[in-house]
């Protein structure tokens, strides 16, 4: 009988072993973390025609460019609510075997945006010890691993764009026996907002200092510049250890070197546009010669005027040689400086014709800086950062 | 299915590192003699501090986990971890009984490059066990290049928090306030590391003729009266020199119509 008893068939085990599930939690989830950073920062690539469905939360507009969806909290949520695809996990293969990670719906609601519990926290920092002053913290999960999380803050890494280091100048070109203001941000680490402080930013800033009184429940307003004092320009950025951006930085930002690899030109150019030094050759010149000048698409896409019909947020033609938008054209702006204290506002915008002289890199008009007082259109402001490591 | 059985069983025979390590984002008390990857040896029946993990929590408390070893001699080895506030000392608990514990431990052996951490050791029947852990919070702070964002520089771009309820520890709040020295530039301009990122909303420069100018925190608008000068830099005049508010205050300005004062080898606008 004993050569009819069936042999035990040998169990095959497979080469690699699983590590233990925190561990396979870990690796799956550090294997995510650059699709995450995808959805997180380039929430546009996922856009279909079909737009956003989140209509609670974050609207499509025709004039709202792909870059108010990076590093969006709204769009963040509306994502996982499945908004903009209709399956968001993410797939993760590893060890021979498929994951799926998601965003996990942890936190509580902010009734001010919906009644839904949240898919991101948005923090400040309140004590020391983390280098950062604000970011959105997420929870993920691993479909396959259940009753693990991994909480994590995603930065604003959308927000600004470094200054290079190197000698500026301020201003338009000096007149004869004018001096010329030359200055450098050597061994100084300045990033410059890249876009105008939005309604939703001013919403974010009141909401964490549990100031409700003053909300913008428009969403149809979100993406448009916010429109604040100066005294709450500037406290808005120090909130955030930024500061209001200064006239000199303004410049730097906006008047493109001839060489960016010559840090100390020999002679400081003034151009008078961002994207050509000569004014008389751009369609701002072109039109101030023209009375009857037809201001083109690609005309407003560079600086939006009067006559431009298409409002533009968040578009991005508009960049300077380091990455700032808006540096002529569509909103007057405010700005710090302590240069020429009473030139405090970038006046050119989609409110004056294209024949305005104020059409002009280093044109810098004046503001009192008190919302109602001078009879001007909204004034935007924008925020700098300067590291100190 | 099968295969994660496989693992919850396997989960319970291996030890493995905390799961929280990862979002480690500094390493201190790291002993200072121990070579990376040698076995330690001695001295012999003795507590050492390997080194110690500072990590930030849900609510972005930071945590720091000792890692606490009895170098084997005539007792056997013993490996713990501790977990104590971010600013107490690994020394103050080295005798304290550990969160976690592991007994009759030898050949143990750490290096920690590249932002990965490894640690083996043996425990009795020859048991083998090898830890690896990648430091995903640790930031090098990159040379900032065109169209890099501030939070890049500063840290990166996803920070991990240690999951779960964490123990109850009163956390200080900010040391430094509005007005406190963040940054200490001497007046030969040797300076010390920067805390202003510790500052709670920003801070401000007072330019004194050296590449980093001392810091304070808070914000202040320079170039006003009675205010610190704005810095101008001391590489646009294109020439090697000393700079200083006596003797070269081409590195500072202020607003028109104020005139410049040195208070010692602040600029002050007047």
């Amino acid at each position: 009988m004993l050569f009819f008893r069936s042999r035990p068939v040998a169990r095959k085990f497979r080469d690699e072993v699983l590590p233990p599930p925190t561990k396979l939690f870990a690796q799956v989830i550090a294997r995510a973390i650059p699709e995450i950073l995808n959805v997180w920062e380039h929430g546009d690539r996922f856009l279909t025609r079909q737009g956003t469905s989140c209509p609670g939360e974050i609207l499509d507009n025709a004039g709202v460019g792909k870059s108010y969806y990076q590093c969006q909290p709204h769009f963040w949520q509306c994502f996982w609510e499945k908004g903009v695809v209709a399956n968001p996990l993410i797939k993760i293969d590893i060890f021979g075997q498929t994951f799926h990670v998601s965003a996990k719906p942890t936190f509580a609601p902010i009734p001010f945006y919906s009644e839904k519990p949240r898919f991101y926290e948005m923090l400040t920092r309140s004590r020391p010890g983390i280098n950062l002053h604000y970011g959105y913290v997420v929870d993920l999960e691993v479909k396959e691993l259940p009753g693990l999380g991994q909480p994590l803050i995603l930065t604003d890494t959308c927000r600004d764009t470094f200054l290079p280091q190197r000698t500026y100048t301020y201003g338009k070109a000096p007149k004869k026996n004018e001096k010329e203001f030359v200055w450098d941000n050597f061994d100084r680490n300045i990033f410059i907002d890249r876009f105008y402080v939005t309604n939703q930013q001013v919403n974010e800033w009141r909401l964490l200092k549990g100031d409700l009184s003053r909300l913008n429940s428009d969403r149809n307003l979100w993406y448009r510049p916010a429109v604040l004092s100066l005294a709450d320009q500037k406290n808005y950025c120090h909130f955030f250890g930024k500061r209001l951006l200064e006239a000199k930085l303004f410049d730097a930002a906006a008047m493109a070197p001839v060489d960016t690899k010559e840090l100390f030109p020999e002679k400081m150019l003034h151009p008078q546009t961002p994207w050509m030094r000569d004014i008389s050759k751009s369609f701002l010149g072109m039109a101030r010669i023209n009375p009857d000048y037809q201001l083109s698409p690609l005309d407003c896409q560079l600086a939006q005027v009067k006559g431009c019909t298409e409002d533009r947020f968040f578009a991005t033609d508009s960049a300077t040689w380091m990455g700032m938008y808006f540096s002529l054209g569509f909103y007057p702006e405010s700005l710090l400086n302590p240069i020429e204290p009473s030139k405090n506002l970038k006046l050119s915008s989609k409110f004056l014709p294209a024949t305005s002289e104020w059409h002009e890199l280093g044109a810098l008009s004046h503001w009192s800086g008190i919302l109602g007082e001078d009879k001007l259109p909204p004034v935007a402001f924008r925020c700098y950062e300067e590291v100190s490591l | 299915m099968i295969y994660l059985l496989l693992s919850l069983i396997l989960s319970s025979a291996f030890a493995e590192a905390p799961f929280h390590w990862s979002s480690a984002f500094k390493i201190s008390e790291k002993h200072e003699f121990y070579a990376e990857d040698k076995v330690i040896d001695k001295p012999q029946d003795s507590w050492q501090i390997l080194f110690a993990l500072v990590y930030p929590d849900v609510q972005l408390n930071l945590q720091k986990d000792c890692v606490l070893y009895r170098v084997p001699g005539a007792e056997p080895g013993e490996l713990k971890i501790k977990k104590i506030p971010e600013d107490t000392s690994c020394e103050t608990v080295l005798f304290q009984p550990g969160d976690q514990e592991w007994k009759s431990v030898s050949d143990l052996r750490f290096s920690i490059r590249d932002q990965i951490l490894r640690l083996s050791y043996t425990q009795t029947k020859h048991k083998a066990e090898a830890w690896t852990v990648n430091f995903l919070n640790l930031n090098s702070h990159p040379k900032p290049t065109m169209n890099m964002s501030s939070a890049e520089l500063k840290s990166p771009k996803a920070i991990m928090l240690a999951p779960g309820t964490v123990v109850n520890i009163v956390k200080p709040k900010f040391e430094l306030k509005d007005g406190d020295v963040c940054h200490e530039v001497s007046d030969d301009c040797v300076a010390k590391a920067s805390r202003c990122m510790d500052c709670p909303l920003g801070w401000h420069e007072l330019p004194n003729g050296c590449a980093q100018g001392p810091k304070r925190c808070g914000q202040v608008e320079c170039g006003k009266k009675n205010s610190p000068a704005c810095r101008r830099g001391i590489k646009w005049q294109r020439m090697q020199k000393t700079f200083s508010c006596r003797d070269d205050v081409s590195f500072a300005y202020c607003s028109p119509g104020l005139k410049i004062e040195c208070e010692g080898t602040m600029v002050i606008c007047r």
